[in-house]
């Protein structure tokens, strides 16, 4: 089993295409870095530049119409937590390595994609290059296999994880410094207040939860792989129904039957965040939700995998 | 050999929807012979080739190596099986000896050394460490067959070796899987629809139509049909003289005349009998000659002549 592991490990990272992935994210975290350097007001003026923001957003609170009320939300979010560092004189737009880190966790979504991109293909390739009759005419069992390749496909969804962060925390520390883990982050929490939390407890609240959306995502493009065979369709399904799939549920908010869609329970900083997404629904419930797709996909994936028969490519 | 047979295959057969795609097949192949599965495209042979290496599922039947049964104790069973199925794909990102230690993890006992060992024996040693995606088609097929070989399997499986090599590659084939059978006393199983081919590789042949096992033919009795008639060609001075004899002796055997070559099929015993009685009425002849039916004229007439390509 551990031979197995490490053949599929081998296979991910003796690729270029590995290391030009995770090589696209550091540009991007560099990226980042240098917007949110270009975007820093003088030192000593953040307190007119916040007034100024305030005002706007108000502006825009009472004279805009027709915004979606997920946007409305955003601006009202936005407004409270301006209006929170302006009463206890906290300087939003001071940044250091730690602050700047959770800023570029936005950068989830592509760390995400790259990893749908291994995971959609790890099954699927073999099938491809013809390289499954060969894999599966050894000694070893097709559960071991797929059990082995899935355990690969996580722990690169951890390795990518590991990369955006550590490399966030180093370009963040190379171009802001270091100014103390103990610095506080504003947030709006569920029920609407305006609290603060310590910077690295709130960098590992948003990492933790984005491995548990990761691990669920990244089990749909593995099951696509397994389903479909195709590299390239198995990819772009899963990336379009991660990218399309939490835009619906806000679509679809007002009907109460949308909770049952996945997409709606993967993300569970909404718990401690902002608030859920739809009335009435609990952390309980949507780590119950989890659980039941993630046995369902991992089961088909597993039955599919074991029971078909692998005839002419 | 005597033993009990590597490979015994028993009422296998794959039906998809009400279609048998093959069709209550039974056979059995000792140690050291070199076996062939041979028939036009869609016989059969591919599926028959990947049910026995638990690619796909029999819907019926069992293939058995070595006495133990691919689907219930596939591990221990493909322990002692090579494969090829179709043509030897492996990892074009990897080198040669990558893949070689990919799929040697893959299965027990076996060694660097032994890789060593069947990389010598392939005589890859020069290219071994240079990605396979710069290999050519024959390089392929030799890193293909290192990997059939690393386990020291008792059977090997190929499934359309000749497929893609040119003439001298599949001479080279053809001599070193005889000479892994001869020497290793290594059961090999071949699947092809080159007849030609099979006749030159192959102890016994086994003739698939439509899935169904047609005839299995042993390759040194190839020119002696079951009714035990051949085909004769004598070679006289007067062929018309030798005609009208022939016309007198034996009632409706039709003969072929060639200038001064008769051609005639007839029974064994009958052969003396002709030549005698040749020879009695004065006619010179200079020869008899069985001729040799190829299986390939043989595989026509048992598949009712239908194309193979």
């Amino acid at each position: 089993m551990i031979n197995l592991l490490i053949n599929e490990n081998l296979k991910i990272y003796l690729r270029s295409r590995t290391w030009i992935l995770w090589a696209l994210l550091v540009v991007a975290i560099g990226l980042v870095a240098w917007t949110t350097l270009s975007s820093q007001p003088h030192v000593g003026a953040w307190r007119p530049q916040l007034i100024t923001n305030v005002q706007s957003l108000q502006t825009a609170l009472t004279h805009t119409k027709g915004l979606p009320r997920a946007s409305m939300q955003q601006l009202r979010e936005q407004l409270l937590s301006d209006r929170y560092d302006l009463k206890h004189n906290l300087d939003p737009f001071r940044t250091d390595a730690w602050k700047f880190a959770s800023t570029a966790a936005n950068l989830d979504v592509l760390a995400m994609a790259f990893i749908l991109v291994i995971a959609g293909d790890i099954v699927a390739s073999e099938y491809a290059t013809g390289t499954i009759k060969m894999l599966l005419t050894q000694t070893a069992t097709r559960t071991r296999i797929l059990v082995s390749k899935y355990l690969a496909t996580l722990l690169f969804g951890l390795a990518t994880t590991l990369v955006l962060v550590v490399f966030s925390i180093a370009i963040g520390a190379a171009v802001f410094g270091v100014q103390g883990a103990g610095a506080p982050t504003t947030y709006v929490n569920a029920t609407g207040q305006v609290e603060q939390m310590g910077v690295i407890a709130y960098l590992l609240m948003t990492y933790g939860f984005f491995l548990v959306e990761m691990i669920v995502t990244a089990t749909i493009a593995f099951m696509l792989s397994t389903i479909f065979r195709s590299s390239a369709l198995s990819i772009t399904v899963a990336i379009l129904t991660f990218l399309v799939g939490s835009t619906l549920v806000e679509a679809l908010s007002r009907f109460s039957w949308v909770k049952y869609i996945l997409f709606a329970n993967t993300n569970l900083t909404q718990y401690f965040v902002g608030g859920p997404r739809i009335a009435g629904m609990t952390l309980g419930f949507s780590i119950e939700m989890m659980i039941a797709y993630f046995i369902v996909m991992l089961g088909l994936s597993w039955w599919i995998f074991v029971k078909r028969d692998v005839s002419y490519s | 050999m005597t033993l009990a047979p590597r490979v015994e295959i028993a009422h296998l057969t794959k039906r998809i929807g009400s279609k048998a795609i093959v069709d209550d097949l039974s056979f059995q192949i000792p140690a050291g012979e070199v076996f062939g599965l041979l028939g036009p495209n869609g016989a059969g042979k591919t599926t028959t080739i990947r049910m026995m290496v638990g690619l796909i599922a029999a819907s019926s039947g069992t293939v058995e190596i070595n006495g133990l049964d691919v689907a219930k104790h596939f591990q221990q069973a493909m322990q002692h099986v090579g494969a090829i199925v179709e043509s030897p794909e492996m990892y074009g990102f990897l080198s040669g000896r990558q893949n070689l230690r990919h799929f040697a993890r893959m299965c027990q006992g076996v060694t660097e050394a032994r890789i060593e060992e069947v990389v010598q024996q392939v005589g890859l040693e020069a290219r071994i460490n240079d990605r396979v995606n710069t290999y050519s088609l024959g390089m392929r097929q030799r890193l293909g067959l290192a990997q059939a070989l690393l386990r020291r399997p008792d059977v090997l499986l190929l499934d359309e070796p000749t497929n893609g090599l040119d003439p001298a590659g599949i001479r080279e084939l053809r001599d070193y899987l005889r000479r892994l059978a001869q020497s290793e006393g290594l059961t090999v199983v071949v699947s092809s629809h080159l007849l030609s081919e099979m006749e030159l590789m192959c102890d016994r042949v086994a003739i698939i139509q439509s899935g169904k096992l047609v005839d299995i033919q042993t390759m040194g009795e190839i020119a002696a049909t079951a009714d035990g008639v051949s085909e004769v060609s004598l070679d006289v001075d007067d062929a018309s003289a030798a005609n009208a004899v022939i016309a007198a002796r034996f009632e409706g055997i039709e003969v072929t005349t060639r200038d001064n070559e008769l051609v005639l099929t007839l029974s064994r015993e009958q052969i003396p009998e002709l030549v005698a009685a040749l020879v009695g009425a004065g006619a010179k002849v200079y020869g008899v000659r069985a001729l040799k039916r190829s299986l390939e004229d043989q595989f026509l007439a048992m598949t009712g002549g239908r194309s193979v390509d």
